[in-house]
Formats: C-alpha cells, structure tokens, sequence
C-alpha cells in the first residue's frame, strides 16, 4: 500500500514536471514598446506613446519627461489610447530644444506591483 | 531596508491571517467537538481561541496600513507632491481593493474585540470578515495578473490562505489552548492533547493537500520552466518554501502517525508538544519566505 502510494506520488511529481508551463512571461507588466524609441534620435517629439504588455490600472501611470538639466518638461496627463488601452500617450507641450531626454515612466499591472523604468532618447536640431 | 520593511509587512498580513482563520475555525469545528469530552476546558479553549482572534483583529489593520506606505513609497512621483500620488494610488483598483480590505480588516479588529470578550456576536462578525479577507492576497497579488486564467488562479490563491489558515492557525489555537490548561494546573498534569488533536488532524491532513494542489497550479502558472527553481529569484525563493514546506510536513507526519498513538502517555505528549511548536515556528517560516515571494516578479529582475 505504502509503495503503491510512493509511486503514485512519484509519478505525479514527474507529470507536473512535466507539464508545458511557460505562461509566466504573458502575465509581467512591463513597458513593450515606445515612441520615441529607446536610443533614438529624433525631432521633438508632439507626443511620447508608450505601449505596456498589460492595461495599466487606471490612475496608475505617470510619464516624467525630464530635460538635459534634469528638470521636468511640461506635459499634458497621460490618457489612454481611445483604441487600444495598452496604450498610454503624453502630449508635449511646445518644441524640445536639441539634447538627450529622459522619459521615466510608472504604472500598475493586473497584479498591483507598482513597476517603474525609464529610456533616454535624443532630440535633433532642426 | 525596504525589503525588510516589505517582507515584514507581508507576514504580519499572512501571519494575522492564519491566526484569525485558525482561531475561527477552532471556534466552530475544534471547540464544540473537544468540549464534550472535556467540557470542563470549554471556557478555557474559548478564551484561547479568544486570544488567539484578538492578536489577528490587531496584526491585520496594522499590516494594511503598512502595506498602504510601502505601495506609496513605490508608486511616488519625484515630481509630484505625495498627496497627490496617495489620491492617484487610492483611485487605481488595487487602491479600491485596498480600502476595503481596510474596512474589513476595521471590522474583523471590532469582532475580535468583542470575540475576546466570549460574545457570539463578535465570532459571527470575524467569521464573516477574516474569510473574506483571506481573499485580499490573491486580488492583490500575481493571481490577479494571470489574464484569462485569473478566475482559476484566484480561487486556488483563496483556498491555499484558507487551508493555510485552517493548518497553521489550528496549530497555533491547539499549542495556546494545551499551555493555558497546563498552566492552570485544573487538570493536575493532564493534557488537552488527548482531545485537540484527533479533531485537529483531518482539518490539517485535508489543508495540507489543498495547500498542495492550489500551490502546484500556482507554480505551474508562474514559471516558465522547471528550470526557474534555480534560475530566477522567483523560482529559488518558491524552491526554499517548498524545502521548508517539506520539513514542515515531516514534523506534521511525525506527529500525526507516530506521537498521536502516545497521548496515553507523557511522554508522548511531550514530545509531540515540542515537536508541534518546531512545525508552527517553521511554519511560520513558511509564511515569511511566501511574504518575499508574493512581492518577486516571476520574470526576474
């Protein structure tokens, strides 16, 4: 009784190794892509889009565009996309100067782990 | 430091928990079945079980609150005044989920209270809150990020704090009411174990493959590989409960096959005495590396 019980419990283990798991990647919020993208150069931007491989809980998302000197540039709230969720834009309020920027972003997944980042990408002279 | 911050936080969340469900179900199942064999500890199992639900009624409120600064603590905005971030944090649904965990965990500290004081009014109220409440982890958790499988993964995530709760929590009421007994010296060297633990061991056998079958869909859902048991931050912390969870269950076993046979005798019940409180401390373990594991990214850094 006590092998046949040892096998079963073996044998359970060995299925549940088993199993086709790989589902852990589609459930991480995270930023997939953005505009402009990281390292890239670019006239100054109208707007900063950023698409997240989750819809960011509602209030969630902060978007910083910070300027060569560190400071915050004025921008408009982050707004969802009116067709896609995924996505959150900022509008730019006026031109960039030429100079490397900073966009740090901040936003909540399904799972209510707050995940931040950031890139930098860079504005030409026009 | 905020590591430590948040993982404490977290286990006197899961730590409050498994009290408050443990002293509950030792309320409605341990209780009444202990009392006719030995209705003259009735009382003091009841002030146990009383005490037990008071330090939950207290842990959970405190734990919210601190689980309240860390998410504001990760969610601040540089360059936004932290008022702001703490109405913008309200208004996300996990602020939603939040608050009424809070209100809740208000109402399960006023029963408590009222618990503690042998009223049936204020077990009913922490009956009515700490299961509900055993459902915040889960809504506030990796479950609720599962896409599609969110239903499946919640439920699971709810049953595993319940069992956990029913297990650890029981354990925790048996060994409180087993030194208040002793302690009084009513029963003259006798022992409580005799009794608690016949109607404690099908809760615990039962909770334990719950926590088995709800821990392993979890697993299941949050690796991507068997290989991430030792390649990512996740998949060690969740193989170092396991470990831990295999000790756990070996003392249990120890205590359920071989030292429950020897009540009869003091020897025995001493044994199993310490035996019992090595499994509740490394239980409690358990709860601390689950406290870690529930803030991990199953993805890694």
């Amino acid at each position: 009784m006590k092998t046949k019980g040892a096998l079963l419990a073996i044998t359970l283990l060995i299925a549940t190794a088993a199993l086709p798991i790989g589902r852990a990647d589609a459930f991480h919020f995270g930023l997939r892509s953005s505009t402009p993208a990281a390292d890239a150069s670019v006239p100054s931007p109208e707007e900063i889009r950023l698409v997240f491989t989750q819809v960011p809980q509602e209030n969630s998302v902060a978007v910083r565009l910070i300027d060569p000197a560190g400071d915050a540039v004025q921008t408009a709230d982050p707004a969802y996309d009116a067709e896609d969720r995924h996505v959150i834009h900022v509008a730019v309020e006026g031109r960039l100067p030429a100079g490397a920027y900073t966009v740090a972003w901040r936003g909540i997944g399904d799972d209510g782990h707050v995940v931040r980042g950031d890139f930098a990408f860079s504005v030409t002279a026009q | 430091m905020a590591a430590l911050f948040s993982a404490v936080t977290n286990w006197l969340l899961f730590a409050g928990l498994v009290a408050g469900l443990g002293a509950v179900a030792a309320w409605w199942v341990f209780i009444p079945r202990a009392a006719s064999s030995v209705p003259e500890a009735a009382d003091l199992m009841r002030v146990s079980a009383g005490s037990l639900v008071r330090l939950a009624g207290t842990a959970l409120p405190v734990a919210l609150v601190l689980a309240f600064a860390r998410q504001l603590r990760e969610f601040r905005d540089p360059f936004a005044p932290w008022t702001e971030d703490a109405s913008l944090l309200i208004g996300t649904e996990w602020g939603r989920t939040w608050m009424l965990a809070l209100a809740i965990s208000l109402l399960a500290a006023l029963g408590s209270a009222a618990a503690r004081r042998g009223a049936g009014a204020g077990w009913w109220l922490c009956g009515l809150t700490l299961v509900p409440l055993a459902a915040y982890p889960a809504f506030s958790g990796h479950a609720s990020g599962t896409g599609g499988l969110a239903p499946l993964t919640i439920a699971g995530d709810v049953l595993h704090v319940l069992a956990a709760g029913a297990w650890v929590g029981g354990l925790a009421f048996v060994l409180r009411a087993e030194r208040a007994w002793r302690s009084t010296g009513a029963g003259d060297g006798s022992s409580l174990l005799p009794v608690l633990v016949p109607v404690f061991s099908p809760v615990a056998v039962v909770s334990v493959v719950a926590l088995w079958a709800t821990g392993l869909c979890a697993a299941w859902v949050h690796l991507s590989s068997v290989a991430d048991l030792v390649a990512t931050p996740y998949g060690r912390l969740l193989a170092l409960k396991l470990v831990i969870v295999a000790v756990v269950m070996a003392l249990g076993a120890v205590n359920w096959r071989r030292l429950t046979p020897r009540l009869g005798e003091e020897a025995g019940r001493a044994a199993l005495r310490e035996n019992a409180t090595r499994e509740l401390l490394l239980a409690h373990a358990v709860l601390l590396v689950t406290a870690v594991l529930v803030r991990t990214s199953p993805m890694g850094p």
